[in-house]
C-alpha cells in the first residue's frame, strides 16, 4: 500500500510544470538596487535629473534603497542607491510654496529640488534638482524667503495680496547676511534700529491713509536721501548710473538687473556703508522707486522700495530721479516714512484712491477665491474620476478572476466524473476477467469428467483450483474496488456538490462584480 | 555573514542559492499548486532573502534561512489574495485545492489530503517528496531533530493513507 502513497506522490512530481531557469533568479538578484553603488552624501545632480523611483523603502536610521530609471541626463543616477540616514522627505529649497507628498497624494509628476523630511512613495516620478544627504543640507542664509504672514508694510501687504492674484505679481523680497528676520521697507539693514523705526500694521489690506497723511512729517533721524525711479524698460546704462551716483556718495553699491527681451524683468540690489548693509530684491514690475536714506551723518539708515501701483497711486511719476531732502518727515508717533517724493494734492484724492484701491482689492480677493474654489472642485472631480476609473478596473479584475476559478472548479468535477468512469471500467474488466476464468473451471471439469486414468484427473482438479483460487482472488479485488469506488463516488459527490455550491456562488459574485463595475462605468459616462 | 560590499553579497547569495534553486521552485509550485504563482513566490523569496542576507549568521542555516521566507511568503500571499478577492478564506481555500484540467485526479485527491495535514506534517512531506531533500535537509529547513523530521513523515503518510482510502484491509487468518 506504501506503493500506491509512492505513486500518487510521483503523479504529483511528474505534474510540476513551473519552468524557472536559474539564471532568471541571477539576473534579478543582480539588477537588485543592493548591489549599486550609493550615491555619496551631498551629492548633486545636475537640475532637471529625472528619476522614475520604482523600489523605495523609507525606514527611520535605515538604508534607503531606491532604483532609479527612466530618462536621466546623468547616467550613474540608473545605477545607483542613496543612502540616507533619516526619514526622507521631499520639499522645494528657497520658496515659500513647497510641494510635499502627502500619503494621501501621489502625483504622478513632481519637481523638487531637495531631499528633505518627507515620504516618497513607489512608482513615484520624481524630477530631482538636489539630492542632497540630509546631514549635509545647507542652512539656507542666502536670500532667505520672507515669512509672507510677518510682512507688515503696507508695501508688502500689499505686494503678498498681489501675489495672490493670477498675473501680474509683484514681488519683493529683502535679503540680509545677518540673521535678523526680514524688515519692512526699511528691512535687512544691520544698522541697529529702534521698534519705534518699524512699520505699524495698516489697519486695511491696503495701504492706509495714515501713512499718507504723515508723510510730510519728516523722520527725525532721516536728514537726505536719495530717490531713483526704475522702469522695466531701462537699459543697463541706467543701473549703472544709478550706481555711480550711490559710489559718489560714499556707498558701496551693487546694482543688477535681469533683462528679458530687452525689458528689465528683476532688479537685486546692495548698498552698504561702514558696517551698514541693505540688499533688496523686486521683481515683476513696471516701475521701482529706490529710496536710499541716509542720517545727519551721511550713515546708511535703510532702503525703501516701492514699485508699480504704490508710485502710481502716491504721485504721478515722471522718469525723473530725485534729488537730496526731498523725503517727508515721519511723525513723532514713530510712523516710518512713506516713499520720498510723496506729495498728494489734496487729502480727498487720497481718500478716492485709498476707496478705489480697498474696491479693487476686494474685487481681486473676490475673483482670487473663486478661482481657488474652481480650481479645487476640477481637482476634486478628476480625483474623483480617476479613484472610480481604477474601481471599475479592480471589480472587472476580481470578476475575471472569479469566473476564471468558477471555469476551473467546473473542469475539476469533470476530471471527477471521468475518474469515476474510469474506476467503473476496471471494474468491468475484472469481471469479464472472472467470467473468462469460470468458464475455463467450467472447460476444466469437464475434460476431467472425461479423462480416462485418475493421474490426468488429479492434475486436471490442481489446475481446476489453481483458477478457483485467481477467480476468488479478483473477486475479492472486485468487491475492494466497488467498496472503494462507492466510498470515493459519496466523497465526489459530497466534494461536486461543496464545489457547485462554490461555482454558483463565485458566478453570482462575478455578475454582481460586473454590474457594479457597469453602474460605475455608467453613472462616470453620465 | 561577515561585513562585505554589497556586490560581494549578491555573489555569495547566488552561490549558495543555486543548489536548491530547482528544489525551492518545485516546493514553491507544490504550495501554491499553480506554476506562475510558483515563479511570482520564488522571485519573492529570493529578493526577501537576498535583502535579509545579512542577518544570516551562519551559512550552514541558509537552507532554513530561505525556506523559511518562503513559508512566510506563501503564508502573506494567501491572506492577501484572500483580502483581494473578498471571498471567505474557507471557499478561496477550497476552491485552491482543485486542481486545474491538466491535473490527474489523483494529484487533485492528494493536494486534497495533503491540505488538510497539520502544516509541519505537509511540509516535510513536501520536501521529501517533491523537493528530494534529505532526512538531514529537513530537520535543517524545520529544525528540530531527526527523529522528529522521521516521526513527521511518519504520521504524514499514515494520514495520507487514511485520507485517500488506501490503508490496507485487516488480514484475515
Amino acid at each position: 500500500m506504501n506503493q500506491d502513497l509512492n505513486s500518487y506522490f510521483k503523479e504529483l512530481r511528474s505534474s510540476l510544470e513551473a519552468d524557472m531557469p536559474f539564471e532568471e533568479v541571477k539576473g534579478l538578484v543582480q539588477n537588485h538596487p543592493i548591489g549599486k553603488a550609493p550615491i555619496p552624501k551631498g551629492k548633486t545632480f545636475l537640475n532637471g535629473t529625472t528619476m522614475t523611483i520604482t523600489s523605495l523603502s523609507v525606514i527611520t536610521g535605515a538604508t534607503l534603497l531606491w532604483l532609479a530609471t527612466g530618462s536621466s541626463t546623468q547616467p550613474e543616477a540608473q545605477n545607483s542607491s542613496i543612502s540616507a540616514p533619516s526619514k526622507v522627505k521631499v520639499e522645494t529649497h528657497h520658496t515659500a510654496e513647497t510641494p510635499t507628498l502627502e500619503a494621501s497624494e501621489q502625483p504622478s509628476e513632481t519637481k523638487f529640488k531637495n531631499l528633505k523630511n518627507s515620504t516618497l512613495h513607489q512608482e513615484t516620478k520624481v524630477t530631482i534638482e538636489d539630492v542632497i544627504a540630509l546631514d549635509s543640507l545647507p542652512v539656507p542664509v542666502a536670500v532667505p524667503t520672507p515669512q509672507k504672514q510677518e510682512i507688515s508694510s503696507p508695501l508688502k501687504k500689499y505686494a503678498t495680496q498681489k501675489d495672490t492674484q493670477p498675473t501680474g505679481d509683484t514681488r519683493v523680497t529683502w535679503g540680509t547676511k545677518t540673521d535678523d528676520p526680514p524688515r519692512p521697507i526699511m528691512a535687512q539693514t544691520n544698522t541697529p534700529y529702534s521698534s519705534s523705526q518699524l512699520l505699524p500694521e495698516p489697519q486695511s489690506p491696503q495701504f492706509s491713509l495714515r501713512e499718507a497723511s504723515n508723510m510730510d512729517d519728516p523722520d527725525p533721524e532721516t536728514e537726505n536721501a536719495k530717490v531713483f525711479l526704475i522702469k522695466a524698460t531701462d537699459t543697463k546704462e541706467k543701473l549703472d548710473e544709478i550706481q555711480k551716483a550711490l559710489e559718489n556718495e560714499g556707498f558701496k553699491a551693487n546694482i543688477k538687473g535681469t533683462f528679458r527681451n530687452g525689458t528689465l524683468t528683476a532688479l537685486k540690489g546692495q548698498v552698504k556703508k561702514n558696517k551698514s548693509n541693505t540688499s533688496f530684491v523686486v521683481t515683476d514690475f513696471e516701475r521701482v522707486e529706490i529710496t536710499v536714506k541716509m542720517n545727519k551723518k551721511g550713515e546708511l539708515l535703510g532702503v525703501d522700495i516701492a514699485s508699480d501701483d504704490d508710485i502710481g497711486y502716491l504721485r504721478k511719476i515722471e522718469n525723473q530721479s530725485y534729488s537730496q531732502n526731498q523725503a517727508p518727515a515721519p511723525p513723532p508717533s514713530a510712523i516710518p516714512p512713506p516713499p520720498v517724493g510723496f506729495s498728494p494734492s489734496t487729502e480727498e484724492e487720497l481718500r478716492q484712491h485709498r476707496e478705489a484701491m480697498e474696491n479693487e482689492a476686494q474685487v481681486l480677493a473676490e475673483e482670487a477665491r473663486a478661482i481657488a474654489a474652481e480650481l479645487r472642485a476640477t481637482m476634486e472631480d478628476a480625483s474623483a474620476t480617476a479613484a472610480k476609473e481604477a474601481h471599475v478596473l479592480r471589480i472587472e479584475a476580481q470578476a475575471d478572476a472569479l469566473e476564471a476559478k468558477a471555469d476551473l472548479l467546473e473542469e475539476s468535477i469533470e476530471m471527477m466524473e471521468a475518474k469515476k468512469v474510469m474506476e467503473e471500467e476496471r471494474i468491468r474488466l475484472l469481471e469479464e476477467e472472472i467470467e473468462l476464468l469460470r468458464k475455463e473451471v467450467k472447460t476444466l471439469r469437464a475434460e476431467k469428467d472425461e479423462a480416462k486414468d485418475s493421474a490426468t484427473a488429479e492434475k486436471i482438479q490442481v489446475q481446476i483450483e489453481a483458477v478457483e483460487r485467481q477467480i476468488e482472488l479478483r473477486r475479492n479485488t472486485r468487491e475492494e474496488m466497488r467498496s472503494k469506488a462507492t466510498e470515493q463516488r459519496n466523497q465526489m459527490q459530497e466534494k461536486r456538490s461543496v464545489i457547485l455550491e462554490q461555482t454558483r456562488a463565485i458566478r453570482q459574485q462575478a455578475r454582481e462584480l460586473r454590474k457594479e463595475a457597469c453602474a460605475a462605468k455608467c453613472s462616470d459616462q453620465h | 555573514m561577515p561585513e562585505s560590499t554589497p556586490k560581494q553579497s549578491q555573489e555569495r547569495f547566488l552561490q549558495l542559492y543555486q543548489p536548491v534553486h530547482e528544489s525551492l521552485l518545485r516546493f514553491c509550485e507544490a504550495m501554491t499548486r499553480h506554476p506562475e504563482l510558483a515563479k511570482e513566490l520564488v522571485s519573492e523569496v529570493v529578493l526577501e532573502a537576498l535583502e535579509n542576507l545579512h542577518k544570516l549568521r551562519d551559512e550552514a542555516a541558509f537552507l532554513g534561512f530561505l525556506f523559511g521566507i518562503a513559508r512566510n511568503c506563501h503564508r502573506r500571499k494567501f491572506r492577501r489574495k484572500a483580502r483581494e478577492t473578498d471571498l471567505p478564506d474557507q471557499v478561496l481555500h477550497r476552491a485552491d485545492q482543485n486542481p486545474g484540467p491538466e491535473r490527474s485526479a489523483e494529484v487533485a485527491l492528494l493536494y486534497e489530503a495533503l491540505a488538510k495535514l497539520p502544516e509541519k506534517q505537509q511540509e516535510a512531506l513536501l520536501l521529501f517528496e517533491v523537493s528530494g531533500f534529505s532526512l538531514e535537509e529537513i530537520r535543517k529547513i524545520q529544525g528540530g531533530s531527526l527523529s522528529g523530521v522521521k516521526l513527521r513523515l511518519k504520521r504524514g503518510r499514515e494520514k495520507l493513507k487514511k485520507l485517500l482510502g488506501l490503508l490496507e484491509p485487516a488480514t484475515t487468518g
